[in-house]
């Protein structure tokens, strides 16, 4: 199973896989940052005051992310600032579904008219697996050169 | 799991990134830093009469965003004494809307739009998206007062709540 978990070749699927998640999802959010304030505000978690300028740097704190971990850089710590998104997000979506609200999740700005559900929870859950794996098992030396040949 | 972790780059990652957020904000000037809430009234069967009286304090006054329920809207519906439009993508409208609606997609409403100048800015209109969530209705009707609709209302529950209330509905594109 270790085995399985510290492959390079599932480290790079993982790598582009979230990292182009984040980078379409704030780009997206940073072309719309009226539709992603709306989107925040939908949830009633935060006082209206801060929504805006969660929507001016959220964004670009994904595209960011998404961008280093395509190009392979500072994976773990990437990684981990992945999954602390993907923890608030799902803790937002389940609130949101608990509280009976029927609202758009907002996770791809304008493109994205999907409601908040159990769907959007597991899709999240498998990202943050992703993420856990990268941040745990992410290794620089495991692209050795015979690796890699 | 978190022993190998380089926290000065966590931080320096997020650091960077919200700056370069508030920083590109700055220079596009898109939206404020600090939301305002807007707290806006809501129209009785009573106030509405004097809400549709057209003298020019009257109209002062009405130069802000008013809401209404559904019985009033179902009211106005009936008797003919608004136009109807649907503040949503063309995409939705097009799946359905309240029959007779018009399309005005406010993520695209520049003011250039045909149907402005199609509409009579004098009559009464009635804006409304898909329900009290989705804002896109206030909005588009900020937009339109700029543009001299002087009576506008919104319909706060929009279409989900006028389809739950078996309200007459039509689908495809009849504009």
């Amino acid at each position: 199973m270790k085995n399985i978990l510290t492959n390079y070749k599932l480290h790079l699927v993982l790598r582009y896989l979230i990292g182009l998640v984040f980078v379409f999802s704030g780009i997206e959010k940073i072309i719309s940052p009226e539709h992603f304030a709306v989107s925040i505000i939908n949830y009633k978690m935060f006082p209206t005051e801060i929504v805006n300028i969660i929507a001016i740097t959220l964004p670009w704190l994904e595209l960011i992310v998404g961008i280093l971990l395509i190009f392979g850089l500072y994976v773990r710590e990437n990684a981990l600032i992945v999954n602390a998104m993907l923890l608030l997000f799902t803790i937002m979506v389940l609130v949101a579904l608990l509280r009976g609200l029927d609202i758009d999740c907002g996770c791809f700005g304008t493109l994205d008219h999907q409601k908040v559900g159990i769907q959007k929870i597991t899709e999240n859950l498998l990202l943050l697996i992703s993420g856990i794996i990268l941040m745990r098992y992410y290794s620089q030396k495991l692209y050795k050169i015979e690796n890699l040949q | 799991m978190f022993k190998n972790i380089r926290w000065q780059i966590v931080l320096l990652v997020i650091i960077i990134s919200f700056a370069i957020g508030i920083l590109f904000n700055l220079m596009s000037g898109r939206m404020d830093f600090i939301r305002i809430e807007k707290v806006y009234e809501t129209l009785s069967a009573d106030s509405l009469n004097q809400f549709v009286t057209k003298d020019e304090q009257t109209i002062a006054e009405n130069a802000k965003v008013k809401l209404i329920d559904i019985e009033l809207a179902f009211k106005l519906y009936e008797s003919n004494e608004a136009l109807f439009i649907d503040a949503r993508d063309e995409n939705e409208f097009e799946f359905f809307h309240i029959k007779g609606a018009v399309s005005i997609p406010e993520y695209s409403f520049e003011g250039q739009d045909d149907i402005l100048n199609k509409l009579d800015k004098s009559k009464l209109y009635v804006v409304y998206c898909d329900g009290a969530d989705c804002g896109t209705s206030i909005r588009l009707a900020e937009k339109l007062i700029n543009y001299k609709f002087d009576r506008l209302l919104v319909f706060e529950g929009g279409i989900d709540e006028w389809e739950s209330a078996g309200y007459p509905i039509e689908f495809g594109d009849n504009q």
